[in-house]
């Protein structure tokens, strides 16, 4: 059983860092941007 | 190239310091010198690409906030990385500079000195370091500096900054500079009456638009504007009010007509200004020295000679990625599987010592064991862009690059895209039109990334048997260089195609400077390998362990308690049959085996890859390596960690043999051999050609503005992928290669 349990928690742990990674779910770090961004920007025409 | 973050974050009180330069001047050098930061440093033009600051403590403890900015010879721009540095020396950031520090190359003083006279037009308190005096002095080239103070009215400080020399006093120059503020007066710049009417009447609008600090400050945006607005190609600058542009447009439309150079008019009247004052300040000698750069240049960017040592420098880099990370990779397999069969000895079985022996100590190990690769794929990048023989090479790709339609400058973005695909999509902003950047950005994954390093090597050591060779050079070399050639000849071809079709364009032209051969800093160039492997163990390591983690559990459950219990009956039948010990455990084993092959095919991802199978096997895949596959286009990295984990369980592996091996024995359910050579070349030009790499999708919908062109992207190479693979496989088998 306990077993079980560990494997429950370190898969949802898993999915979780892989949510916040790849798609941006959850408390994003707080970083100055470094750049701005192609699409930020006013185009000319 | 990817940007610093800030060492301190700057308070509201510290003054702001811009470091600004010509490419390859040392500025970087001068930054880091200045700031003990660690920014990248490059013999390569255009290394900065964002803006990097350091908070500094000075003299007296001044604090200031010191800012890198791009390498830039004027302050004309034409590309977003340009108006970066622009905007900020003219004070349009959010803060106006205190003092700005001019790193110019000693041995180049003349270009320096045109960027010098562009910032004094600025009218901040300026310090010009002096860089390379010593390659300078060894050119006998010579210097009156006191001359030079008197005439632009900066501080000159002489520097060596890769040695330490004259940072003290540049410090103690800029502390000076800042709590007792000369402003320069501004260069005596000859312009003809027509263009100080035409200045005047940009100014008027400027002035109505934009609200200046200083009226002077419209003067200086002015002719800013007509040198970088002048023409009607389609420029990135942004946020240019459309009555500004209007003018600009009027003013240069009436001065064509009348038969008026505007940018010979500006520019020619600073390069008059330079001109005087290299003659009061420079002496050069009357026949200058043949360095030995002009002649290692002469071998090194000869037409045939250049193309044949690149190719030479490229084969020796391969063959050593090959044959030096092997005893270091055996040594991390090695005690890997030693922590696996520690791990299945000291817990009971189940499925935790399942997930830890096969999930994460398996995804850790796998993770570990490229870092001799990459980390001597990144030390021979940096040597050799130390060096400066990048420069070189970028010189002799040219003439290819050019032929199918890409920029010269894309060379720099596409030689990143050999370690990743993300930073070198946002270094395409040192292209200038937006055609350009967008092509470089499409055929850039094509390029063999770094994580595409450890599926080549993990392929060709499964297919090829050790000590294979081809002439004097290992198999798995030649293989290696195969793929990166196949890489190189995609992406070329790619843009050949796409110039001709969906991005239609002139070919442009390139203009590269050629530094001098350097040796390079090696504590320097350690330490930027480091941080390269550092990145990849924190940011992609990481998520490789994750999801080798859910990869697991998703191979593993649901489960079949029909097959468990059919297993059981099996297994208490072994054990009451009274058969010898060895017989029993071999029976045993055929029954674990047996009951984790069809646990597998019963998982979540085993019957998604059996659907998919009948569109793999053509290609010489089964459904376990289509799991594989799949798993990579989350990042591709992903793919042997992935192999591992099916490996394992499919093989049922109590042994924790390194997974070439279980690779190797895998067989097709007919018993043929699984991982033939002509598959694993398959498998490896589907790496190649394939876009499996989620952050680079994301970046490219960042950098193109939307979704349009990563779709098209992730399309066309996924079509590519396949039919090559596709091709590969069924020709190869076709001619009797598939054994």
């Amino acid at each position: 059983m306990w077993q079980e349990a560990g494997v429950i928690v370190i898969v949802s742990g898993a999915v979780a860092y892989l949510a916040r990674k790849l798609f941006g779910v959850g408390p994003k770090p707080k970083k100055p941007p470094s750049f701005v961004p192609l699409s930020d920007l006013k185009r000319r025409r | 190239m990817s940007a610093t973050a800030l060492a301190h974050p700057p308070t509201a009180r510290q003054a702001l310091v811009l470091v600004a330069g010509n490419p390859n001047s040392g500025k970087s050098t001068v930054f880091n010198a200045l700031s003990g930061a660690r920014t990248r440093v490059a013999n390569y033009p255009g290394v900065t690409i964002d803006r990097r600051s350091a908070t500094v403590t000075l003299a007296e403890g001044l604090s200031i906030e010191l800012t890198d900015l791009p390498g830039t010879y004027s302050l004309a721009a034409r590309s977003r990385e340009e108006q970066i540095a622009v905007e900020s020396l003219l004070g349009h950031g959010p803060r106006r500079p205190d003092a700005i520090l001019i790193v110019a190359d000693a041995t180049a003083l003349a270009r320096a000195l045109y960027l010098t006279v562009e910032i004094l037009e600025i009218g901040r308190p300026v310090v010009i370091a002096l860089n390379m005096t010593d390659e300078a002095r060894r050119d006998g080239i010579e210097i009156d500096i006191a001359r030079l103070e008197v005439l632009t009215g900066a501080r000159v400080i002489p520097t060596v900054a890769n040695k330490g020399l004259g940072t003290d006093a540049l410090g103690a120059a800029l502390a000076d500079a800042i709590r007792q503020p000369v402003t320069p007066r501004p260069p005596d710049v000859a312009r003809p009456v027509a263009l100080v009417t035409d200045l005047a009447e940009l100014e008027g609008v400027i002035l109505a638009e934009r609200e200046m600090q200083r009226p002077e400050d419209a003067r200086v945006w002015a002719q800013w504007l007509l040198l970088s607005l002048e023409h009607e190609a389609d420029d990135e600058l942004a946020n240019i009010p459309q009555a500004i542009r209007a003018a600009v447009h009027r003013v240069t439309a009436r001065a064509a007509a009348a038969g008026r150079n505007l940018d010979l008019e500006i520019i020619g009247g600073r390069y008059q200004l330079v001109d005087r004052l290299m003659g009061e300040v420079c002496r050069t000698p009357a026949t200058p020295r043949r360095t030995w750069t002009d002649r290692a240049d002469a071998v090194l960017t000869h037409k045939a000679g250049g193309a044949l040592a690149f190719a030479v420098v490229m084969m020796v880099v391969f063959q050593a990625l090959f044959s030096w990370s092997e005893p270091a990779i055996a040594v991390i397999e090695d005690t890997v599987a030693a922590v696996q069969s520690w791990v299945t000895g000291v817990m009971p079985a189940g499925p935790l010592t399942s997930l830890l022996v096969n999930g994460v100590i398996a995804g850790v190990g796998n993770v570990v064991v490229f870092v001799p690769q990459i980390g001597l794929l990144f030390l021979f990048i940096g040597l050799l862009e130390d060096l400066g023989y990048l420069a070189r090479a970028a010189f002799v790709i040219d003439r290819v690059m050019r032929a199918v339609g890409l920029h010269g400058r894309a060379f720099v973005p596409m030689l990143s895209g050999f370690s990743c695909a993300v930073p070198a999509v946002m270094a395409t902003r040192t292209l200038e039109s937006r055609t350009d950047r967008l092509l470089t950005m499409l055929v850039l994954p094509l390029t063999s990334c770094s994580a595409r390093l450890p599926v080549y090597v993990l392929v060709t050591a499964t297919v090829f048997a050790p000590g294979t060779t081809v002439g004097f050079l290992s198999a798995g070399a030649v293989a290696l260089f195969a793929m990166y050639a196949l890489s190189v000849v995609a992406a070329l071809t790619a843009a050949a195609v796409l110039r001709r079709t969906v991005l239609k364009g002139p070919a442009p032209t390139l203009v590269l400077e050629l530094p001098p051969y350097r040796m390079p800093v090696f504590s320097v160039l350690l330490r930027g390998v480091w941080q390269r492997v550092k990145t990849f163990l924190v940011d992609a390591g990481t998520v490789i362990l994750a999801l080798t983690i859910v990869l697991w559990a998703l191979l593993s459950y649901p489960k079949d308690a029909a097959v468990s219990a059919e297993a059981e009956q099996a297994r208490a039948a072994v054990s009451a049959s009274g058969a010898p010990p060895e017989q029993q455990e071999a029976q045993l084993a055929a029954i674990d085996s047996h009951e984790s092959g069809a646990q597998l095919r019963y998982s979540v991802a085993g019957r998604f890859g059996r659907l998919i199978e009948p569109a793999l096997e053509p290609l010489g895949f089964d459904w376990r390596i289509g799991i594989g596959i799949l798993g990579a286009f989350a990042a591709r990295e992903v793919f042997v960690g992935t192999l591992g984990v099916v490996f394992d369980i499919s093989e049922a592996d109590e042994t924790n043999e390194p997974l070439r091996e279980v690779l190797r024995a895998a067989t097709w359910p007919d018993g043929a051999r699984l991982m033939t050579p002509l598959a694993g070349v398959s498998l490896m030009v589907f790496f190649v050609l394939a876009c499996q790499c989620m952050s680079t999708v994301a970046i490219v919908r960042r950098e193109s503005g939307g979704w349009r062109w990563p779709i098209f992207m992730v399309a066309y190479m996924t079509v590519l992928a396949y039919t090559a693979s596709l091709a590969v496989y069924q020709v190869g088998s076709r001619l009797g290669w598939g054994l």
